[in-house]
């Protein structure tokens, strides 16, 4: 992995921290590995709310559909990865 | 590209039309028509009701070559999109029914949302699927092993080989679409409509409930896939004449400022929505935007959906006051699926009107006695307030009975029947489900419960125990599906319901759950489990109580009592509170905590 898309990896995932930090973890500490789904009680709008966030920090358009396969906060951040890198 | 205007000469016909057809045939002569906003409230599609007219029936004969039976459904991924609207109006040039199939994803609902389409599909029995590129492989999923004559993308359907034949005639009493009322894996229920019944309930609303006028603009950010969002923005705009514009349901649950502006730009006069909706739009105007914003033309604004809270539109009327928008244009009302949409609507250019009755009167004898609400803090005595939703469209009559079918009179709270020309034929291929609320001589059994006064609806709650959470229906039934299929769960362990939350009243989905097992860990476990299931598969939030056995209520032939496992559960929920709080009774919220009606559910 280059240094150029590791910086962008930790980049994304420190937003995402950030903004999750408002959000209880059920139990231990907020990880890459934390489960948005079991592990936090985000409901759909906390979620649009993260999105938005995301959409405006990062200049992208998260479709809905990519949703579908989302568990932890990595795969969150793996897919918003592919759309900053998409774009440029 | 410029959005379609909103006025022009030809002479506003309030869907007094034979068919839909007949409809978007004489809209084709204007110059109206229907416009797409993007994330960004840019203005991306727009097309007139005429160069759409061409489009569609383009559409048709493809469809058409397809050599189907007339009436096979057409499922419909339905995402805010020109599509949508395309493939909707196409189906009915070619005598085919469209079906309108959520476009929804909650965070790693993959599994629970190709179930959910292949439950539709194979529910309604669809020879032909369509879903936008990136909602493709979710359907593809959904439909492999289904025998379906085609399955694609709407360029898929662009390569199909016209048919040169004349398009079909379409009777007044061939199916016009198939309306499901709750998203529910297990149990879909399709509302069977007719051109004659929906086109009777649109001429009654714009008619009487909006009294439509040739000034009057459409605008939404409604889902395809929903009653309100189907009738009242995509085809009462056009058996109407009148422009529309849309916003993605996505785009505005992100940026819900983007419905204003396109409002505020376009001088929208309708819209419609959830309180939810105006809630989460409430709590993102800045000061600054208001300011920049004309909303003075927006002259109704109906709420529905679910039950109507006060305060969520006491907060959007002031936020956006300095727009220019009056709280008059609230517009509650009342409407289902079951009745093509609308039943009745307060009227226009009235403040919100609340009864307030006492509580116990109307729980333990079901009587809505008035009871001032200054009187009620002297007397210690617990105020309900229920939100005027209006006099019936002129073409409904209604019965308000009791349990045994009885008439009940003024102020008596029963089951709201009603009989009418906008009422559904059946649920699609449901002979019993149909035969329990639909009566030989026309009555529907609506579920709801609810009493007249001055000739006003009042709805208080629900005889049938569906959960409504931001306007979407979901059966108590799917919750306690998810729960029991956890091991060492029982069929009878589960109860589900939905409650106000302590913390702002909004409704809460809550699973009671009995259980056997004693480590802490393992309970801890079952509930997370559980949670992120419900949360998969419904992007909701759901409370879970581990309960021990023989705790939930049944009846006497030992059905689950539902409303019983729910009155316990706030009776624990109190008690727990007095347990922690010294002095409960005066901080004790006045108004009381009701199941859900379905408002246009």
């Amino acid at each position: 992995m280059s240094h150029e898309t590791q910086d962008l990896e930790q980049e994304i995932l420190d937003v995402l921290f950030e903004r999750l930090s408002k959000f209880p973890v059920k139990s231990g500490e907020l990880t890459a590995q934390t489960s948005l789904v079991a592990d936090m009680s985000l409901d759909s709008v906390n979620m649009m709310e993260l999105l938005m966030e995301v959409e405006d920090t990062f200049d992208i358009s998260f479709p809905l559909n990519m949703m579908a396969n989302v568990d932890t906060v990595q795969n969150l951040a793996d897919q918003i990865k592919l759309l900053v890198e998409k774009k440029s | 590209m410029q959005a379609t205007g909103s006025s022009h000469s030809l002479a506003l016909r309030r869907g007094d039309f034979t068919t839909l057809i007949a409809a978007l045939d004489y809209a084709a002569k204007g110059d109206t028509g229907v416009n797409f906003y993007n994330a960004r409230g840019e203005l991306y599609a727009s097309s007139t009701y005429a160069d759409l007219q061409v489009e569609v029936i383009a559409l048709a004969r493809r469809l058409i070559g397809l050599g189907l039976e007339p009436g096979a459904r057409v499922g419909l991924v339905a995402e805010t999109s020109p599509h949508f609207v395309r493939f909707f109006w196409a189906c009915q040039y070619a005598g085919l029914v469209p079906v309108p199939l959520p476009a929804t994803m909650h965070i790693g609902g993959h599994a629970g949302y190709v179930a959910q389409l292949r439950g539709l599909i194979e529910n309604c029995g669809a020879s032909v699927a369509m879903a936008p590129t990136e909602w493709m492989s979710f359907l593809e999923e959904a439909t492999t092993g289904a025998d379906l004559t085609f399955v694609g993308t709407p360029d898929d359907f662009e390569r199909l080989t016209p048919s040169t034949n004349e398009l079909p005639t379409v009777s007044p009493e061939s199916i016009a679409y198939i309306q499901y009322t709750s998203g529910s894996t297990r149990f879909p229920r399709g509302v069977v409509i007719d051109h004659t019944t929906v086109l009777a309930n649109i001429n009654d609303m714009s008619t009487n409930g909006l009294k439509m006028t040739e000034q009057d603009r459409f605008g939404s950010w409604l889902p395809f896939y929903h009653d309100m969002g189907l009738v009242a923005f995509i085809m009462m705009p056009m058996a109407t004449q009148r422009s529309v514009d849309f916003l993605g349901t996505q785009d505005f649950a992100m940026r819900p400022r983007k419905w204003l502006e396109m409002m505020s730009a376009n001088r929208t006069t309708i819209t419609s929505g959830p309180p939810f909706g105006y809630d989460l739009a409430a709590m993102r105007v800045r000061q600054s935007d208001a300011e920049q914003w004309d909303l003075s033309a927006l002259r109704v604004a109906c709420v529905g959906a679910e039950m109507i809270n006060p305060e969520p539109l006491k907060r959007f009327a002031e936020a956006l006051a300095p727009s220019g928008f009056k709280s008059t244009a609230f517009l509650p009302c009342y409407g289902m699926a079951e009745c093509s949409l609308g039943i009745s609507f307060a009227g226009l250019d009235e403040e919100l009107k609340i009864d307030y009755v006492d509580a116990e009167t109307m729980q333990e004898d079901s009587i809505a006695k008035p009871l001032d609400p200054e009187e009620a803090q002297k007397s210690k005595r617990r105020v309900a307030r229920y939100v005027d939703c209006g006099a019936l469209l002129p073409t409904f009559e209604i019965a308000i009975r009791d349990e045994h079918g009885n008439d009940l009179s003024e102020r008596q709270a029963g089951v709201i029947n009603l009989r009418g020309p906008s009422v559904m034929s059946h649920y699609f291929q449901e002979e019993a489900i149909t035969r329990e609320c639909l009566s030989a001589d026309g009555w529907l059994d609506t579920g709801d419960i609810g009493y007249l006064a001055n000739g006003r609806l009042f709805v208080t709650g629900r005889q049938k125990d569906m959960i409504i959470i931001h306007g979407r229906n979901i059966w108590p039934e799917d919750l306690e599906y998810l729960a029991k299929t956890q091991p060492g769960i029982n069929y009878t362990d589960a109860a589900a319901f939905s409650v106000p939350s302590e913390k702002d009243q909004q409704e809460t989905a809550v699973i009671v759950l009995q259980c056997r097992e004693r480590d802490e860990i393992k309970r801890a476990r079952l509930i997370k489990t559980i949670a992120s299931l419900v949360r998969s598969e419904y992007g909701i939030d759901c409370v879970i109580e581990l309960v021990p056995t023989r705790t939930l209520p049944r009846t006497s032939s030992g059905k689950l009592a539902r409303a019983r496992a729910r009155l316990d559960y706030l009776g624990r929920r109190q008690a727990a509170k007095v347990q922690h709080t010294p002095d409960p009774v005066g901080t004790l919220p006045v108004e009381e905590t009701m199941p859900q009606a379905r408002y246009i559910a």
